[in-house]
């Protein structure tokens, strides 16, 4: 290519004309939003697939084979101590129970925080201090002992744990969405809409949401991490999903006394845990590049 | 007045705070299906002792009049009795609060200790080969459960390599360090990865920073910009951040107290919660905040001193 820089124009004209070039490579140069994606995307989908993928029942105990190790004939992953259970197996319907808890603990989340954030930034006064006590209240309390006290309280179970995620979690994206408003509201398109009459709650949603909700989106990436190892932290302190049904918390701590002589059994549900929290990670990074290039 | 009517000022922001969390507390006990007096008394159940805890809880009172009960015991430093220990909740807490107490110090300061030279070098090797090996190892530690992170040094550690004990608390100073090395390690190695990344980008904040071109301009030696300018920002930012994070720290211990047995609150709170000992776990919830909101306090009141620049609003 020989444009040269005493002719801006026509500098110009090749600059626009290899936009489709240019975007290309700047997609390229975010891998981590790629890699994050189709990791993310490739355990989700073995999870999902758990019914067929797993050649064996995660349930099924076989006594007389226990604590076999990786790579024995019909086990790809071994089998855990002392009940002979298939690991792989175990390790693919537990996903799905973490992963639920992850994406169904920050879904909804997201949308209450980000409401109630939304209502506190635009309103302001008295309203605004009202709500950000109440989230202040909540960030006193470590996340992980209020949901270990409400599930303590309500009872072992996947529904109470979603409840308990669902009470306490909401703050983070209350602050983070009431923040954003604040600087919003006073930009020319908001006061331009509330000009022509717009109600105050078509204003938030339609106007104000769409622009603010990149970092809520980011921020839940981290919180769907977050989710899981505090699903999985319930899981390993007995606290969570009742037995015996397989998740990678209740996993660990099962083969922690096996840990030993089985050192497979608590050490790959920890791995799976670890890799979808970098693919998350991996995918927060990249909507930051994405939607944020500046930052 | 000056600072510390800062200081009074941020006390009296605290008063509602407090009332809201004691607010939740109270409310932990009532989120307890069926009869709370049948769930709490468990297998203790008599009917004397029920109609007891009835009247001292104020169950047939209406809801607001069983919040005062609640708040008149709190103040007098009453917070229940636990059923499986038979004491007073606070005495079953204050017998264990020194082992935690421990640990928290222990992992912020080894959190601190790896965090500030890693997230110096980092910054001045702004997007070196360093600076991404250290941002992607702590990536991938963000997403390891502390639990399993505690498993695998245990094995590794403790078990093959016979380094550290593998539970316990210890008996004097020196034992103390040994004992919770390992479990201080553990919380540590997840904050860690939070205070390098903030760190991180308050160095190069500080760095960008107009009396840092006026200190090269003078021809300052570097090492004296960055201990006089750089270093002192930084660690402001990292007081601000342990306060932000003290209550992810806390939340820390009850896993790892768990998994290296160390005998502290946070244990108590797990194997409070296995023998369905409701008073304590409500007991132990309140502490936690309450100290959260003690720290902060503390915090604010350390950053206004060493910042001179503080607005006291």
């Amino acid at each position: 290519m020989a444009v040269e820089v005493a002719d801006p124009g026509a500098a110009m004209v090749a600059r626009i004309a290899g936009g489709t070039a240019r975007r290309r490579r700047r997609r390229l140069r975010n891998w981590p939003l790629l890699a994050g994606a189709i990791l993310l995307g490739l355990v989700a989908l073995a999870c999902l697939a758990a019914p067929v993928l797993a050649n064996h029942d995660p349930l099924t105990q076989d006594l007389l084979n226990p604590a076999a190790p990786p790579f024995s004939p019909g086990h790809l992953l071994g089998t855990d101590a002392p009940y002979g259970r298939d690991v792989l197996s175990r390790l693919l319907y537990a996903g799905r129970i973490d992963l639920l808890i992850g994406f169904g603990g920050t879904g909804v989340t997201v949308i209450v925080g980000s409401f109630i954030g939304l209502l506190a930034g635009y309103y302001g006064g008295r309203i605004d201090s009202v709500l950000m006590r109440i989230v202040d209240v909540f960030f006193a309390f470590p996340f992980l002992v209020l949901v270990l006290a409400i599930v303590a309280m309500l009872g072992p179970s996947l529904l109470n744990i979603f409840i308990a995620i669902w009470a306490v979690s909401w703050v983070s994206y209350a602050r983070i969405i009431r923040g954003e408003t604040l600087v919003a509201k006073k930009q020319e398109y908001v006061l331009a809409a509330r000009a022509l009459g717009y109600s105050d709650l078509r204003v938030m949603l339609r106007h104000i949401l769409p622009n603010v909700f990149s970092a809520a989106l980011i921020f839940s990436m981290a919180d769907a991490v977050g989710n899981i190892l505090l699903g999985s932290a319930l899981g390993y302190l007995g606290a969570g999903v009742p037995p015996p049904t397989p998740e990678w918390g209740s996993m660990i701590a099962d083969g922690e006394t096996f840990m030993v002589t089985a050192w497979w059994v608590p050490t790959i549900p920890g791995l799976a845990i670890v890799i979808v929290g970098v693919a998350l990670s991996l995918l927060g990074d990249g909507l930051a590049d994405l939607l944020r290039p500046n930052a | 007045m000056g600072r510390f009517g800062f200081v009074g000022r941020r006390l009296v922001q605290m008063v509602p705070v407090a009332i809201g969390i004691t607010i939740i507390a109270f409310f932990l006990i009532h989120l307890i299906p069926g009869d709370p007096v049948v769930v709490i008394l468990g297998s203790h159940y008599t009917t004397a002792g029920a109609a007891h805890l009835r009247a001292a809880l104020g169950l047939d009172k209406p809801l607001w009049t069983q919040y005062l009960y609640f708040m008149g015991n709190l103040l007098h430093g009453n917070l229940g009795d636990s059923i499986y220990y038979e004491q007073p909740v606070l005495n079953v807490v204050l017998d264990r609060v020194e082992a935690t107490l421990w640990l928290v110090v222990y992992a912020a300061l080894l959190a601190a200790l790896i965090a500030v030279p890693l997230a110096i070098y980092a910054a001045l090797h702004r997007d070196g080969v360093v600076d991404q090996i250290i941002r992607g190892t702590f990536m991938v530690t963000l997403a390891m459960p502390s639990f399993w992170v505690g498993i695998i040094f245990i094995l590794v550690l403790s078990v093959s390599l016979h380094l550290f004990p593998v539970t316990g608390f210890g008996d004097n100073l020196v034992d103390h360090l040994w004992h919770l090395f390992l479990p201080a390690l553990t919380i540590a190695l997840g904050f860690t990865a939070v205070l390098i990344r903030s760190l991180r980008n308050s160095i190069l904040t500080v760095l960008r920073a107009d009396y840092v071109d006026t200190a090269r301009a003078k021809g300052l030696p570097w090492r004296l910009i960055m201990r006089r300018h750089v270093l002192r920002n930084a660690l402001l930012s990292t007081v601000t951040i342990f306060g932000v994070n003290i209550a992810f720290l806390i939340g820390s211990t009850v896993i790892v107290e768990n998994v290296f047995a160390v005998g502290g609150v946070g244990q108590l709170l797990v194997s409070a919660i296995q023998q369905r000992d409701y008073a304590v776990v409500q007991g132990i919830t309140l502490l936690f905040a309450l100290f959260v909101v003690a720290i902060n306090l503390l915090v604010d009141v350390i950053y206004a001193v060493l910042d001179p620049r503080v607005s006291y609003d």
